[in-house]
């Protein structure tokens, strides 16, 4: 049971449904690289189809894209993998706009990519890391809800130290 | 005539045409702009604290006025426990790649150098002037340096000064006026003044905060000879030290006070938390002088501090609120020492020559644990640093190798216990040998 299950994983094809209609075809050893879609082959098994109605296909094939690469070179056990792994991450993250990000994030997440929501959770602090109050709330769109003067009374309070 | 009306309706036709769709392009723009906004506050929360944590607390600091729910989100105790957790494992890292920050308390040299020759006496000349004291934070950024960097003799570093609070006109009179004892913990400076009844100035640069901590108010004049139950006279403060209690989750200060001979000294104890509380604890030195070197170490949930005499280790276990003492090796008492942590290990350095063309100092390393059975604790010497040229003293371990020192010349400098390299960090003036306290910061939400 156990020797023939192994045999299929390496051949079997899943495919995967995203919210508009659009299906990738994809080897199950790649797919499984996401935890959620790991446990829907581990209950169900022989289903071949798998819906999900929460990611558009536009960033479903971008999440595959990067299971791809990663399933692929962590088929060959070499010690440069990892460094290959990491130059492909950055090739992957570097001209991502804070929208695509949001939604591979919220992508990412859904389908339990843990290894890739921790490269695009890294990816947006880089975008914050050291930007000032506007710089943020103008990246991130975000809008403020403070009170007028109240945020002023935060920053006159805490400003002595260094400005 | 009807052309030109035919005209006129066609113009207004496509007039309203093309408002309504510039208007519409507008509504979808708003619609776009409106599912936009805010969007990243609506990540799953896991994923947000995810990116909050990954972010130094300098920015950390200004997401909380991005908007009040990163603030909230910010604040959150949990959150900031969450977030020291990570600063504190990413600074133990023995090869990181990260860089490291030092707080250095320092006095501003402004002495010529025959008087540094003709010997002198800075408390005497400085010692109750606030306007020397400098704080800096320096933030060491090393590169993969193991082929060893071009600028040999510097260390590459961002060094920046730290104001001193605006003081309320109401505890303007409790400030300290001169500040002889600091430590840190958490991110947390604490800093003593003999005066005042040894008023503390806690600060977390970083966040811009800052608290006084005042003796309590509803302690009587006569406290110390009310809790001591002997004809005592309060004769000033022995000691202070400020840490964390890691069962309790909170931050205490503890200073102790003495009598005239020094022999009964009691313990007061600030809980710091949203209502700050103090409690008196006597303490048993087993007959010895109570008298301390003023900065001690924090180790292992523990304050340390070294008895004048040199003989014995006073600790102060910040959960337990007990203190222990603990003896050193007899050969080595009347030597010049200093209380350090290495590995988070307790050490002591032994000065075998002091001098301005030879100093040689031996790092001894405590093995047991303090509170221990008698005798469970031993001391073993760890390496013999030296001869080294116009040293004064050892500060701090920044590193495993790394251990910065004073110059006899007013320069801080890094050693490196392998290659023996000098470096100098470069502080903006010459410090006074002898007043420095240095530590390794933890740049930390932690609020006080």
């Amino acid at each position: 049971m156990s020797s023939s299950s192994t045999t299929t994983t390496t051949t079997r094809l899943l495919m995967l449904k995203a919210s508009d209609g659009v299906t990738f075809e994809v080897e199950e050893a790649v797919a499984t690289k996401l935890g959620a879609i790991n446990n829907m082959v581990e209950e169900e098994g022989s289903e071949d189809l798998i819906c999900l109605p929460n990611v558009n296909g536009k960033f479903l094939g971008m999440v595959l894209e990067w299971c791809k690469k990663h399933a692929n070179n962590n088929t060959n056990s070499d010690k440069g993998n990892d460094e290959v792994n990491k130059w492909w991450d950055k090739e992957f993250v570097m001209d991502l706009d804070q929208n695509t990000l949001y939604h591979l994030l919220m992508a990412a997440d859904y389908l339990s990519g843990t290894e890739l929501v921790d490269l695009l959770t890294e990816k947006v602090a880089s975008m914050i890391r050291g930007k000032k109050v506007e710089e943020i709330r103008e990246t991130f769109k975000i809008k403020s809800d403070f009170l007028p003067g109240q945020e002023e009374e935060i920053r006159k309070k805490n400003s002595w130290a260094f400005e | 005539m009807e052309a030109t009306l035919q005209t006129r309706a066609k113009s207004t036709k496509s007039a309203i045409r093309s408002c309504y769709q510039s208007r519409t392009a507008e509504i979808n723009g708003d619609l776009r702009a409106a599912a936009e906004t805010n969007r990243y506050l609506q990540l799953p929360e896991e994923v947000l604290e995810d990116i909050l944590l990954r972010l130094p607390a300098e920015t950390l600091k200004n997401c909380k006025r991005v908007c009040k729910s990163l603030f909230d989100l910010i604040n959150n105790p949990s959150f900031v426990n969450k977030h020291l957790l990570r600063v504190t494992t990413e600074n133990r890292k023995p090869c990181s790649s990260s860089s490291r920050t030092l707080f250095l308390k320092w006095i501003r040299q402004e002495l010529s150098m025959d008087d540094i020759f003709d010997g002198y006496d800075v408390y005497h000349l400085h010692g109750n002037d606030l306007s020397k004291l400098v704080l800096s934070m320096v933030t060491i950024c090393e590169e993969d340096d193991t082929n060893g960097n071009r600028d040999d003799d510097r260390l590459s570093c961002v060094v920046e000064e730290v104001r001193l609070p605006p003081i309320p006109e109401s505890e303007l009179p409790y400030f300290p006026t001169y500040i002889k004892a600091s430590s840190h913990s958490n991110g947390i400076i604490h800093m003593a003044d003999p005066e005042n009844e040894g008023t503390s100035v806690l600060l977390n640069p970083i966040l811009g905060e800052f608290k006084l901590l005042i003796r309590p108010e509803d302690l009587p004049d006569d406290y110390y000879s009310k809790f001591t139950g002997d004809d005592l006279t309060l004769h000033g403060l022995a000691g202070w030290g400020f840490g964390y209690d890691p069962k309790a989750k909170v931050y205490k200060c503890v200073k102790i006070y003495v009598d005239e001979c020094s022999k009964f000294p009691v313990a007061l104890v600030y809980t710091l938390g949203r209502y700050d509380s103090s409690r008196m604890i006597k303490i048993d030195i087993g007959g010895h002088r109570c008298s301390f070197q003023s900065n001690g170490v924090y180790c292992k949930g523990a304050y340390h501090w070294l008895n004048a005499g040199g003989q014995m280790i006073l600790s102060f276990d910040m959960s337990e609120e007990k203190f222990y003492r603990t003896r050193l090796p007899k050969d080595l008492y009347a030597k010049v020492k200093k209380l350090q942590v290495w590995k988070e290990s307790l050490i002591i350095f032994y000065g075998l020559e002091c001098s301005w063309f030879s100093s040689i100092f031996e790092m001894w390393v405590m093995v047991g644990n303090i509170g221990g059975v008698e005798g469970s604790t031993y001391w073993t010497k760890h390496l013999t640093i030296g001869p080294l040229v116009c040293i004064f003293y050892p500060l701090i371990f920044w590193k495993d190798d790394e251990l910065l020192l004073e110059g006899q010349d007013g320069r801080i400098v890094s050693y490196n216990l392998d290659t023996k390299r000098l470096r100098t960090l470069p502080l903006p003036g010459a410090v006074y040998p002898g007043h420095t306290s240095a530590y390794l910061y933890l740049k930390s939400l932690v609020s006080l």
